[in-house]
């Protein structure tokens, strides 16, 4: 089944760009993050930094603690890469699973023929998780080099900021690549279960049916999500008034994340409206290309929505970020202020 | 393989089918039997209910009374495995059209049901079948690098590859023109020569039914005669009395 699962790959390529794209950004987000970890714990092995202090009495025998103050430590960077990450995990998820809804959505026939000449449910469900693995290996590849590119420059960024007071050494990479492509490729899978249960219920029968056209715009399940989302994200903003740190930091990381949910369940109804008015431009200076590309763009709502899909993700990723990285400031401020106050002696 | 029993047994088939408009009896207390080895093509005016009885003797849709036997099994007593199971290995499919998968080259279509069922093809067998319909040199290409006339017949060769014992075809020359229809028509009456293949084609064109030896009429659902060794046009003939 996975040769098949290449091929249909390979010659459909269009269709699983959003999805390539959303796993391999999730790659180098995770990737960056796992190499600072590891440059990190590299540094703390070889600098242990900061003072052994030892305990004594307390419910514990006694031991030794060692106590490392913050401006020595790049726990900063390894924090922020690995909340990023773990937003754009979810991002790929919600990517990757709109895609394949698609994906099998627009193929009922072609399902059905392989149900008809003798594919078991089983087998097609196989071959629509060997798809997703075969768009998931090759993006989690492409990731990991962008991220082994990508570190020396991002440890060189961080040093002497607050995200990373000293200068870490780029690690060696192997390891937390592979982590980091292992984790992409398992979320990518997971984006794709619940569309392979779907397509393993394909009827052979269906390999007969007349229509071979787009589904609907819209399904019950994307207008549920696709409004609680927009609500959710409303009456957060609206009514949520964080008073402390983390009710901040969670809500910036919330916030966008269910925004984007209910803008990716709702994207074939006003992707299309929007590139619909680009295409109006398009159109004067492209020609018969531009025409037929906003023919298309308007006929096939759903394949246009998932094509959106990865640049929203990115969108709340960033937006996540900015807001974050503002908190962060002014966090950083509001301590300058405090710093006049003496801080606890520790013995 | 004992040729008394036939090949398929329709027995007493009714289909109802619930739509907007109220209960529609697509098939209505059907007996036939298909004898082994025989070409059998099914006429009838659209809404006669002759792809209703192709799909239901293929076990792709469940009467809702009635038994389908294949050889000595029911049907109707088999889980979806099971069914599938079967239908690969006892049953070839060929449409009107969308036979194969686009991603796959014609020889990789014509191996897939074998594969599908865990076995290995043999590159001469599957070469030989490839052959046998014409397209020896072209097992390379895409379906979309074929013309609609060597698209069915990669389909009647992914038919005919797992060597079933029944081959079902739902106007397979239906959007062929003369020329190609007669090679497609030849290859599935060449088919119930090999090892007793029986064919059971739905058709409405009297000259594609001319090619079987039993045209079976339905109208309404119910079976209304049958002919045996018609030309094109006493089958065409017949016809237009039912119409009428």
């Amino acid at each position: 089944m996975l040769q098949i699962s290449r091929r249909t790959v390979r010659q459909n390529w269009a269709l699983y760009v959003g999805c390539f794209v959303a796993v391999a950004v999730g790659v180098v987000l995770l990737g960056l993050a796992a190499n600072a970890i590891a440059a990190g714990n590299a540094y703390a092995n070889h600098h242990p930094g900061g003072f052994v202090f030892t305990v004594t009495g307390g419910d514990m025998a006694e031991h030794t603690e060692r106590y490392i103050p913050e401006e020595q430590s790049p726990e900063g960077l390894q924090a922020l890469l690995g909340l990023v990450s773990g937003i754009c995990g979810f991002m790929t998820i919600f990517v990757v699973a709109s895609t394949f809804a698609f994906v099998v959505a627009a193929r009922r026939r072609e399902l059905g023929l392989l149900r008809l000449v003798g594919a078991t449910p089983r087998q097609v469900r196989r071959m629509i998780l060997g798809e997703a693995l075969t768009v998931a290996v090759a993006a989690a590849f492409a990731g990991s080099l962008l991220a082994y590119a990508l570190t020396p420059p991002m440890l060189e960024l961080a040093a002497g900021t607050e995200f990373s007071p000293m200068k870490l050494d780029p690690p060696s990479q192997w390891i937390p690549l592979s982590i980091a492509s292992g984790i992409g490729v398992t979320v990518a899978l997971l984006g794709a279960w619940v569309s392979s249960r779907r397509a393993a219920k394909v009827a052979p029968i269906d390999a007969l049916r007349e229509s071979a056209t787009e589904p609907p715009r819209l399904t019950v399940s994307r207008v549920i999500f696709g409004v609680l989302g927009l609500c959710g994200a409303a009456t957060m903003i609206a009514f949520i008034k964080p008073d402390n740190f983390e009710v901040a930091v969670t809500m910036a990381i919330l916030v966008p994340i269910v925004f984007v949910i209910g803008m990716v369940a709702l994207a074939p109804v006003f992707v299309p409206v929007i590139a619909r008015l680009w295409g109006l431009v398009l159109r004067r200076s492209a020609g018969v290309p531009g025409y037929l590309a906003d023919r298309n763009v308007w006929a096939s709502p759903r394949r246009t929505g998932s094509l959106a899909a990865p640049i929203l993700a990115i969108c709340a990723i960033a937006g996540t970020l900015s807001v974050m990285m503002s908190f962060v400031g002014d966090l950083t401020y509001a301590q300058g202020l405090q710093a006049s106050r003496p801080s606890a002696a520790v013995d | 393989m004992e040729t008394s029993t036939p090949a398929v047994v329709l027995d007493r088939l009714t289909k109802t089918y619930r739509s907007g408009a109220g209960k529609v009896r697509a098939l209505r207390d059907v007996t036939y039997a298909f004898s082994r080895g025989s070409f059998t093509a099914v006429m009838g005016a659209s809404g006669s209910g002759k792809s209703t009885l192709l799909q239901c003797a293929a076990g792709l849709d469940r009467p809702s009374s009635g038994r389908v036997l294949l050889g000595d099994t029911d049907l109707g007593t088999l889980n979806p495995v099971r069914l599938t199971r079967l239908r690969r290995a006892r049953m070839g499919f060929v449409f009107q059209a969308y036979n194969l998968l686009p991603a796959l080259s014609a020889y990789e279509n014509v191996a897939l049901p074998l594969r599908l069922a865990g076995a290995k093809p043999q590159r001469k067998e599957i070469g030989d079948v490839l052959h046998r319909v014409g397209l020896g040199d072209m097992g390379r290409r895409r379906p979309a690098e074929l013309s609609g006339g060597q698209q069915q017949r990669v389909a009647v060769a992914r038919a005919l590859a797992t060597r079933p014992e029944v081959l079902f075809a739902d106007e397979p020359t239906g959007a062929l023109d003369t020329g190609t229809s007669r090679q497609i028509l030849g290859l599935l009456q060449d088919a119930k020569g090999h090892a007793g293949q029986t064919v059971v084609m739905v058709t409405h064109d009297p000259m594609a039914a001319a090619y079987a030896d039993v045209v079976v009429f339905l109208e309404d659902g119910q079976i209304a005669g049958t002919l045996r060794g018609a030309s094109a046009g006493e089958i065409a003939a017949a016809m237009s009395e039912l119409e009428n």
